[in-house]
C-alpha cells in the first residue's frame, strides 16, 4: 500500500508479509540505497518464554548483543561482512536496550546485498567453538567501556536510576555474565525474537522497482511456523530510584557528573509522540543554547563543558540523563534539579524552539539514512509510521506542552560523581 | 560534479549548483603555512568566535538570533595538513524556498558575522569571553589523559615528530595557552586577513548574483593569492617502542608508519589500496588475524594521514597478550610484500568507486570534493576512477617496500585491574 509523508515529498510502499514481517520501501532521488532490518529484541530482555517452552527462561546480561555478533557467522558461506565488503557495501549492526538492527548501504548491487542482509538474519549458526571465540572479542569491548570514565558514569547512573528492569544493565553485559552464554541460549533467543513477525525491514534511497517482489520471493522459500505472542517478563518498577548517589573513583583530571531522572508517564493521557516532543522542547528551552542556565554555566569557570542531556523512553518511565565535567562538584546537581523542576517557560521560547523542530522535520527527507531511521523508530515506538509528522509537529502548542510538563514529576533522581580517589 | 569559478576582489569563489537538496551549504577556507603555535591560537579562536558577535554579545542572544532564522548550522575549526593549516567556517541553512523569502541572505550574513564581525572591545576580544574559552581549552587538554583512546592518539602523534619544528606536545600547548592574552589572540585573528589566502565554496540551488552580493558586502581582507596545500614528505627513522602505564584493564596500542619516497601515483592511489588491505574494514588482514582468528581485540584499524606521508594502526588489546599482538601485526605488515590477492584489490576498488558515486548524495561531500580538487592536487572524480582501475598487485607489493614502522606506542593496562558494577 502506498503512503505519503505529507509536505515532505516522500512516498512509502508499506506491506505486511504473510509471515508477519513489516516492510517499508521509500524510493528517493539518490545514488545510495540503504536497507535496515530490526528485531524488537534488545538488551533489556533477560527473561521470557521461548517459543517451544512453557517456562520462563533467564538469560545472562549481554545476550542480545552477543547474538548480534554471532549472526555474522554462517555455516555454509563465508563471513557475511566479507560478502558485503566484496560488493562494495558499507554494513554494520548495533544493539541497544530495545532493539537489534542490521543494515547496509551501497549505490550498486542492491538486491545482492539485500539477499545477504536477509541471509544474515535468517540463517543462524552457533557452535561451542564460534561462541567461545567471540567471548574474547566482546570481553575486550566491555573492558574498553569500563575503562572510559564517561561510559562508567553512564553505566552507574542508569543502574542506580532503575531498580528492577534489566534496562539498567550495560547493553554488552559484563565480563562475567557473557561467559555463561551458550549456543543453546542463543538458539532459544533467536527462534523467539528473530521471527519475521517480530521484525521491521526498512529500505530507502535508489531502490529497484522489483524490491518488494524480491523480498516476498525470498521469504516464500522459508517455512515459518505461526508464532505465539512473545511473553516477556514484566517488572514492577517502583517510582523511586534504586540509589540516589554514588561516587566512583577513577584516575580522572576533572570530575564527571551524571544526573539521572526517572519520570513516570504511567498516568499521562497523551500519545507517546507528543510526550516525547514536548519534553524535548522543554529540555532545549531549559538547558539548551538559548537558556539562562546554559549562559550561567558558560560564565561559570568551574563548569568545563555545557550540561548536555539525553532522553530515552522505557515502558512507563522516561529516563533523562544530564552530564557535565567540572573542577569542583559544588552545587551543580542542585542547580540541574532546580532548573528542571522550575517548569516556567514562555510561549515565545516554545514557538522559537518548535520552529526549529519543524525545520528538522522538513530536512528528514535530505538523507537516505535519516528517513530510514525515522520510519524504523516510529514503528518501534509507536507501532506505525506517523506520515502526518509535519502536521503533528506544527500542531504542538504552548498550552498543551505546559500542561504536560506541569504534570510530570521530576523529583526522582540519582547523582553519580566520577572523581579521583582522595590521597 | 561540475563547479564554476568566479574571481572576486582578492579571493576565489566556487559555485556548485545542485537541486537535489533543500539546503544551501557554504565553506570558507583560510589557508597558510603552519606554525607551531597555530594549534593553540586556532583552538581558542574558534571558541571565541562561536560564542559572541559584535551584534550579539552572549551565547544565548546569538543562538536565539540563529533560531529565528531556522537555525543555520555554523561550525568553525582548523586542520593541520602537511606544511599548511586551514582555518575554516562552514554553514548549512534551509533554502528559503522551504521557509520564508529573504532567509538565504539573512542566514549567510548570520554565519559570516561570526568571522567578520566579532565582539571586540578596545582592540582585543572581550576579555571575559576570552578567559572562559582559554580556561575551557586548557582543561580540555589536561583531560586528554582521561580517555585512553584519545591519549594514545596524542602520544603517538607527539612521538612521531612529524613536523620539522617539532609538534607541540599537550603540555607545551597548555603552557603556551596559559600566557596568551585577548590582545594576542585578536592580533592572530587579524593576521588571518593579511597572511592567509581565502577560498569560498557554495553549493545548492540559489541565485549566484545574490550570493555574490552578500559575500562582497561581508568579506573583508587583503588575502594572499591561492596556493596548493603541500604534503610533508616522509622520512625513514629507526623503529622505536615506547611503553607507558595506565590504570585500565585494557591496553591501547598505536603503531605509526611512515611512507618514504612515494611517487605521486602511489601517494594518491596505491597507498589507499595498501592501507585498506592491511587495516581498513572487516576483511582487512589485521582484522582477520588479530580479531577474528585470535580474539585479541574488539577493534583494530589503520588510518592514512596522507598529507604527512604517514599511517597509524590503532587497537584496544588484551593487556595480557601484548607481545603476541605486536608480533602478529608485524607479520601482517610483512605479508603486504608478498601475500596480496586480486580479490583483496577488487574489494578496495569496488568500495572506492561506490564512495565516489555517493559523493553526489551529500551536499557537504560535494563541497569537500571540490575543495580537495582546488586546494590540493586531487584529481577529478573521473580521473580518480580511471587511475584506481590501474592499480595492480605489483604496485601494492612495491609500495610495501616504502612503508616503515616508525614508532610503536603502548599504553599498558593492568590485566588484573577488574572492576564491575
Amino acid at each position: 500500500m502506498k503512503k505519503t509523508f505529507k509536505h515532505l515529498d516522500i512516498d512509502v510502499e508499506e506491506e505486511v508479509l504473510d509471515n508477519g514481517l513489516r516492510v517499508f520501501i521509500c524510493p528517493m532521488d539518490r545514488h545510495e540505497a540503504m536497507a535496515k532490518i530490526t528485531t524488537l529484541y534488545g538488551s533489556k530482555i533477560l527473561e521470557f518464554k521461548p517459543q517451544n517452552k512453557d517456562e520462563y527462561m533467564k538469560i545472562p546480561a549481554g545476550t542480545a548483543h552477543f547474538l548480534e555478533h554471532k549472526m555474522f557467522a554462517k555455516e555454509d558461506s563465508e563471513d557475511i561482512m566479507n560478502l558485503f565488503q566484496q560488493n562494495g557495501a558499507m554494513s554494520n549492526a548495533y544493539t541497544n536496550a530495545h532493539v537489534t538492527s542490521y543494515y547496509f548501504s551501497s549505490p550498486t548491487k542492491f538486491l545482492d546485498n539485500l539477499k545477504t542482509l536477509l541471509d544474515l538474519v535468517t540463517k543462524p549458526y552457533y557452535t561451542e567453538k564460534n561462541v567461545a571465540a567471540e567471548m574474547g572479542i566482546i570481553d575486550q569491548e566491555i573492558k574498553a567501556g569500563f575503562d572510559n570514565p564517561e561510559e562508567m558514569a553512564y553505566y552507574t547512573t542508569i543502574y542506580n536510576t532503575f531498580a528492577k528492569t534489566p534496562y539498567r544493565y550495560p547493553v554488552g553485559g559484563y565480563s562475567e555474565s557473557i561467559k555463561k552464554i551458550t549456543p543453546e541460549i542463543l538458539y532459544d533467543c533467536y527462534h523467539t525474537f528473530y521471527h519475521p513477525s517480530n521484525m521491521i525491514l526498512t529500505i530507502s534511497g535508489n531502490v529497484p522497482k522489483e524490491t518488494m517482489e524480491f523480498i516476498k520471493n525470498y521469504y516464500a522459500k522459508i517455512d515459518y511456523q505461526k508464532q505465539k505472542p512473545i511473553q516477556i517478563k514484566k517488572y514492577e518498577e517502583p517510582a523511586n530510584v534504586y540509589k540516589d548517589k554514588e561516587i566512583v573513583y577513577r584516575d580522572v583530571t576533572n570530575n564527571i557528573l551524571e544526573h539521572g531522572f526517572k519520570v513516570s508517564i504511567k498516568d499521562i493521557d497523551m500519545p507517546l509522540f507528543k510526550i516525547r516532543e514536548y519534553l524535548k522542547i522543554y529540555l532545549i528551552i531549559k538547558f539548551g543554547s538559548i537558556s539562562k542556565f546554559n549562559k550561567k554555566c558558560f560564565e561559570n569557570k568551574n563548569i568545563l563543558t555545557a550540561v548536555s542531556h539525553y532522553v530515552d523512553i522505557n515502558d512507563d518511565y522516561i529516563f533523562i540523563d544530564f552530564d557535565t565535567k567540572v573542577m569542583e562538584v559544588k552545587d551543580i546537581f542542585d542547580q540541574i534539579y532546580t532548573n528542571l523542576n522550575d517548569k516556567n517557560f514562555t510561549e515565545e521560547d516554545f514557538n522559537l524552539t518548535n520552529k526549529n523542530n519543524l525545520k528538522n522535520t522538513i530536512l528528514l527527507s535530505e538523507n537516505v539514512d535519516s528517513i530510514n531511521g525515522i520510519i524504523d523508530y516510529h514503528v518501534q515506538k509507536y507501532g506505525k509510521v506517523l506520515y502526518d509528522i509535519y502536521d503533528l509537529v506544527k500542531s504542538l502548542n504552548y498550552k498543551e506542552g505546559k500542561k504536560l510538563i506541569d504534570n510530570l514529576d521530576f523529583t526522582h533522581d540519582t547523582r553519580t560523581i566520577i572523581t579521583k580517589k582522595p590521597e | 560534479m561540475n563547479y564554476k569559478k568566479a574571481k572576486m576582489k582578492n579571493y576565489d569563489l566556487y559555485f556548485i549548483k545542485t537541486k537535489k537538496f533543500k539546503t544551501i551549504s557554504a565553506s570558507l577556507y583560510l589557508t597558510r603555512e603552519v606554525t607551531k603555535e597555530d594549534e593553540v591560537y586556532c583552538a581558542i579562536l574558534r571558541k571565541v568566535l562561536l560564542y559572541a558577535t559584535n551584534q550579539y554579545h552572549n551565547l544565548d542572544e546569538l543562538c536565539r538570533a540563529g533560531m529565528a532564522l531556522y537555525d543555520p548550522s555554523v561550525s568553525i575549526g582548523f586542520v593541520k595538513s602537511g606544511l599548511d593549516r586551514t582555518f575554516y567556517l562552514e554553514t548549512t541553512f534551509v533554502n528559503e524556498k522551504y521557509t520564508e523569502k529573504g532567509m538565504n541572505k539573512k542566514s549567510l550574513e548570520y554565519a559570516l558575522s561570526h568571522l567578520w564581525d566579532p565582539y571586540v572591545k578596545k582592540g582585543a576580544f572581550d576579555n571575559e569571553i576570552f578567559e572562559i574559552c582559554k580556561h575551557e581549552y586548557i582543561e580540555t587538554m589536561r583531560r586528554i589523559k582521561d580517555d585512553p583512546d584519545r591519549f594514545t592518539e596524542e602520544r603517538i602523534w607527539e612521538e612521531m615528530h612529524l613536523y620539522s619544528f617539532g609538534e607541540m606536545t599537550v603540555q607545551a600547548c597548555i603552557k603556551y595557552a596559559s600566557k596568551l592574552t585577548a590582545k594576542d589572540l585578536y592580533n592572530y585573528y587579524l593576521s588571518l586577513f593579511e597572511k592567509d589566502s581565502l577560498s569560498v565554496f557554495v553549493a545548492g540551488d540559489f541565485d549566484e548574483n545574490a550570493i555574490k552580493e552578500v559575500l562582497d558586502n561581508n568579506i573583508k581582507g587583503n588575502f594572499k593569492p591561492n596556493y596548493k596545500l603541500r604534503p610533508l614528505k616522509g622520512v625513514k627513522r629507526k623503529e622505536r617502542m615506547l611503553t607507558e602505564k595506565a590504570h585500565t584493564e585494557q591496553s591501547k596500542l598505536a603503531i605509526g608508519l611512515r611512507y618514504v619516497g612515494l611517487t605521486d601515483f602511489e601517494r594518491k592511489y596505491v597507498s589507499l589500496v595498501y592501507n585498506n588491505i592491511l587495516g581498513s574494514g572487516w576483511n582487512s588482514k589485521l582484522n582477520k588475524t588479530i580479531r577474528l582468528a585470535n580474539s585479541l581485540c574488539y577493534y583494530i584499524y589503520a588510518v592514512r594521514r596522507l598529507s604527512f606521508d604517514a599511517a597509524f594502526i590503532y587497537s584496544g588489546i588484551d593487556a595480557a597478550a601484548t607481545d603476541k599482538t605486536i608480533k602478529l601485526i608485524k607479520q601482517e605488515i610483512a605479508n603486504m610484500h608478498t601475500n596480496i590477492s586480486d580479490r583483496e584489490i577488487d574489494r578496495v576498488k569496488e568500495i572506492y568507486n561506490n564512495a565516489l558515486t555517493e559523493i553526489e548524495d551529500n551536499q557537504m561531500a560535494i563541497i569537500n570534493n571540490v575543495i580537495m580538487q582546488v586546494l590540493s592536487d586531487t584529481d577529478s572524480i573521473d580521473e580518480r576512477r580511471k587511475n584506481m582501475a590501474k592499480v595492480t598487485i605489483d604496485d601494492v607489493k612495491n609500495m610495501a617496500d616504502k612503508v616503515n614502522i616508525d614508532t610503536i606506542y603502548l599504553l599498558e593496562g593492568d590485566a588484573d585491574n577488574e572492576e564491575d558494577l
